[in-house]
């Protein structure tokens, strides 16, 4: 306890857009790539952990529209303290289902299909888990949402609620999440926490397996609705003008709803990179 | 007769009188006097530098509107001076008694910059 006392006396809370990456000047992009090694663990039985290799950072702010990583959105308040605004975004999810399993190359793309080669017959054996392999193809969905920021010190809170809006899996997720920045020497650190919400529609489309996965009853699964802990620590510390030192690391939680299905073998995710970054 | 002698004498002792008062009067240059800004809202920083003429061996000193920078003692040049300021501010040089000798206006002016928007996601968060 001494000793993390002796080390919050050294760090010093930084000041909004002190760091440039946090802030884009009106109608310019910000864009940069990472190069390191890193990986995000994959909790999905038959899933392989997702490399990260080359990480893109890309971002544009015009006077209300933006987009930020895959994120398109209309900022409706955007001051000191508050901010407000309506997006469509990305539905990461899918992400587990990994597409450069090389699986994908062999298994039909429909998501009704039944004639799925590596299929026990019904009757033969019950498995205790399935492999992605085993189960129809998962879609990528798009979420419509609004979220709504509370800037205070250095600090942040928000929180969001999102929908499918592609018709997908029609489910819905809330997140509150806090933010707090630091600067450390040279280093700038954030961390992150929030609390995600997922319904169960969202859960058991990913994660339930019925009919269209073309197995057995037994099986059978249905996503249920929960909360996901996270928590994520980045630190970027500048080497020259436009190139960055970056440190990321990670934590998810996944809920019973989703770890208790067959497609589930791990109760979280986890994320590390360490890379350099160049921003043109 | 004694009259038209004693005039000369009186109009050159009355130049002498008044070029000594004239050389008394202290003056300064004061450079620069516009500060330019990065916005609207910034700090703007500079250095200002300050040369002195017909400054008497007491104490003087400035004041940036009211708070004091410095104080000294005789008529030599001071190093620059570091100032962060909003908006226009005025420097002032006092004398020993406090009575203010010297004005100088200094403006705050800001380039159009467009403003800083602050990201709604974390960088490098595509993951």
């Amino acid at each position: 306890m001494a000793l993390l006392c002796a080390w919050c006396l050294h760090v010093a809370p930084s000041a909004a857009c002190e760091a440039p990456a946090d802030c884009v000047e009106t109608g310019q992009w910000q864009i940069g790539v990472a190069l390191g090694g890193g990986v995000r663990t994959n909790p999905l039985v038959g899933g392989d952990n997702i490399p990260l290799v080359i990480l893109p950072d890309i971002a544009w702010y015009g006077e209300h529209a933006y987009f930020d990583n895959g994120e398109l959105g209309y900022q409706w308040i955007d001051d000191e303290q508050f901010a407000l605004e309506t997006f469509v975004a990305v539905d990461t999810e899918r992400a587990f289902f990994s597409f450069w399993h090389p699986g994908n190359v062999f298994l039909p793309q429909a998501g009704l299909s039944v004639d799925t080669p590596g299929i026990a017959a019904e009757s033969d054996f019950v498995q205790p888990s399935v492999s992605i392999d085993d189960v129809a193809t998962r879609k990528w969905a798009f979420l419509g949402g609004v979220r709504a920021h509370y800037r205070f010190n250095r600090s942040e809170l928000a929180l969001d609620w999102q929908s499918d809006v592609s018709g997908v899996h029609n489910g819905s997720r809330v997140t509150l999440a806090y933010r707090q920045h630091w600067r450390l020497e040279r280093w700038q650190v954030t961390l992150n926490a929030s609390m995600v919400w997922k319904s169960a529609k969202l859960t058991n489309y990913y994660y339930g397996i019925g009919p269209r996965d073309g197995l057995g009853l037994a099986s059978f699964y249905v996503g249920r609705a929960g909360w996901q802990p996270n928590l994520r620590i980045t630190a970027t510390r500048p080497l020259t003008k436009q190139w960055l030192a970056i440190f990321s690391a990670g934590y998810q939680g996944l809920h019973d709803g989703m770890t208790d299905s067959p497609l589930v073998d791990e109760n979280h995710s986890a994320i590390l990179f360490a890379g350099v970054g160049y921003r043109f | 007769m004694k009259r038209l002698l004693y005039m000369p004498r009186m109009v050159i002792l009355s130049l002498l009188f008044c070029s000594h008062f004239a050389a008394a009067l202290p003056a300064w240059y004061v450079r620069p006097t516009v500060c330019i800004s990065d916005g609207a809202d910034s700090l703007c920083k500079m250095a200002i530098e300050l040369s002195f003429e017909g400054l008497d061996d007491q104490q003087h000193c400035i004041y940036l509107d009211d708070q004091l920078v410095t104080c000294w003692i005789g008529g030599r040049d001071l190093k620059p001076i570091q100032v962060a300021l909003r908006q226009d501010s005025e420097l002032r040089l006092t004398d020993a008694r406090g009575d203010v000798l010297l004005r100088q206006p200094i403006t705050v002016k800001s380039r159009q910059t467009k403003p800083l928007r602050r990201r709604v996601r974390q960088p490098w968060s595509v993951f």
